[in-house]
């Protein structure tokens, strides 16, 4: 009989125990959908408001920069098809590289080559201005082996160590780094990618050219 | 008793993780209903648009244009197309009215916008048939192109030629050189304008059409250098056009010939 007891009483126990643990990985899972979903509305929204303001923003500190980001493909029928920046590119593909921000400022491209040697001057440098699109000329980008990573940065303002210091930073820590005022959320769609730093200026996301 | 106090604590911990993720979105400002400037497009369209039969028959002797021919291999300026992007923008549409277009389009909006079909005259030549830009016209068709714009403006076709990628300017085609075709916003206009001609696609793999249509006030230094976004339907194709204050529409694009 106490055996019996003590078995009921620890399968009951076992039973209570699988239903928190899943209802708590339901419950992340949740959680960590919401998120990643708001991450597209996030951007849109931020990126779309200043369009609805007739008076240009004055230098009050940012809630926080926002881009959306497409690598336009182009063809030799003139027409360009936008893909996101996590989608993988090709030794020869003729590209464009298409930016849409929540502020004004200044556009870099750094190029990282095969051998993991990020080029000091940026490839290519331009203004973006809220509620307009930037885009590159055509990039092409060719090699016999390796990838080449191409960083489309929203530079912030002034940044300790310079942008390409900034840069360096970042890819270091994934997405944060030890400067507090760097902390990037993205999500991609199949043509665009929507970056958000949640907490302060400057953005960055990388676009990937495999050569075989 | 104990297993009903988890129960609790479970929900706790489910309203916690939600609490969470919402609490990481930031505060949003009130702005207006965002408008998609596709539907608000179509919807102009729509009202504005001849309706003719995805295939009508043809009534004339056709008159036709052939492109330029060259003695020599030609040579002009190579110019970078006009970026024209395959789908949707991410911006609304903003304006007075923008919830509202139907027959008029607000100059005062940020997107102005063209359809575009090309009528083709079918192999039995006794029928022309409406196709996008997406179904291109084939060396020898006989065809024409077909516009209906936002804005008040002026059309030229002007010849392409040279490599794929590094295209050059030949000469204009439509109409003489030296003139231009003048539009009304909403007023469908066929070229070449005369009920009898048709241009003629050649039969060079590299000759290509250049179509441009610009505000009639759009001048080198504001007119708008947004790309096009194009977005292929049933007999034509939409393109829009973002227009920052300030500046004007200038739309181009190139017409390939399908192999």
């Amino acid at each position: 009989m106490k055996t019996k007891q003590v078995t009921g009483t620890t399968a009951t126990k076992r039973r209570a125990l699988v239903a928190l643990t899943t209802l708590s990985a339901v419950a992340s899972m949740a959680a960590s959908s919401l998120a990643s979903a708001a991450t597209k509305d996030v951007v849109l929204d931020r990126v779309v408001t200043p369009a609805y303001v007739t008076v240009a923003p004055t230098s009050a500190a940012p809630i926080g920069d926002a881009m959306v980001v497409s690598v336009l493909v182009a063809s030799h029928d003139g027409t360009l098809t936008p893909k996101a920046t996590d989608a993988l590119f090709r030794t020869g593909d003729r590209l464009h590289l298409k930016v849409l921000a929540s502020r004004n400022g200044a556009i870099q491209i750094y190029n990282t080559n095969p051998l993991g040697v990020t080029t000091p001057e940026p490839i290519w440098k331009g203004e973006v201005r809220v509620g307009e699109e930037t885009i590159t000329p055509r990039l092409r980008l060719e090699g016999n082996r390796g990838e080449d990573q191409l960083h489309v940065v929203l530079a912030p303002a002034a940044p300790e160590g310079g942008i390409l210091g900034w840069l360096m930073d970042v890819l270091k820590g994934k997405g944060k780094s030890t400067r507090k005022d760097v902390v990037l959320d993205s999500q991609s769609t199949p043509t665009s990618t929507y970056v958000v730093n949640t907490a302060g200026q400057g953005l960055t996301t990388t676009v990937r050219i495999v050569h075989q | 008793m104990k297993k009903f106090a988890l129960v609790p604590t479970a929900v706790a911990l489910f309203a916690a993780c939600i609490g969470a993720a919402a609490i990481a979105q930031p505060q949003k400002t009130v702005v207006p209903e965002s408008v998609p400037v596709d539907s608000a497009f179509s919807r102009w369209y729509l009202a504005n648009r001849i309706e003719e039969p995805i295939r009508a028959p043809l009534a004339v002797t056709i008159n036709p244009l052939p492109m330029l021919v060259f003695r020599t291999a030609p040579s002009g300026p190579v110019f970078e197309p006009q970026p024209v992007i395959l789908g949707m923008p991410e911006l609304p549409l903003i304006g007075p009215g923008a919830s509202t277009t139907g027959s008029a389009w607000n100059n005062g909006f940020n997107y102005q916008g063209m359809n575009v079909s090309m009528v083709v005259v079918d192999a039995t030549g006794a029928a022309r048939e409406f196709r996008p830009l997406s179904a291109p016209v084939r060396p020898g068709d006989r065809f024409k192109i077909r516009l209906v714009a936002t804005f008040d403006g002026y059309a030229q076709v002007d010849q392409v030629g040279g490599d794929l990628w590094a295209p050059q300017r030949l000469g204009q085609l439509y109409p003489a050189a030296g003139s231009v075709v003048q539009l009304k916003a909403g007023e469908t206009v066929d070229l070449p304008l005369a009920r009898n001609e048709y241009f003629v696609m050649s039969a060079e793999p590299t000759h290509r059409l250049a179509v441009s249509v610009r505000d009639s006030a759009a001048t080198v230094t504001n007119r708008s250098a947004q790309p096009l976004y194009r977005q292929d339907i049933t007999g034509s194709s939409n393109f829009l056009q973002l227009v920052p204050k300030g500046s004007r529409a200038s739309m181009e694009f190139l017409s390939t010939a399908g192999r």
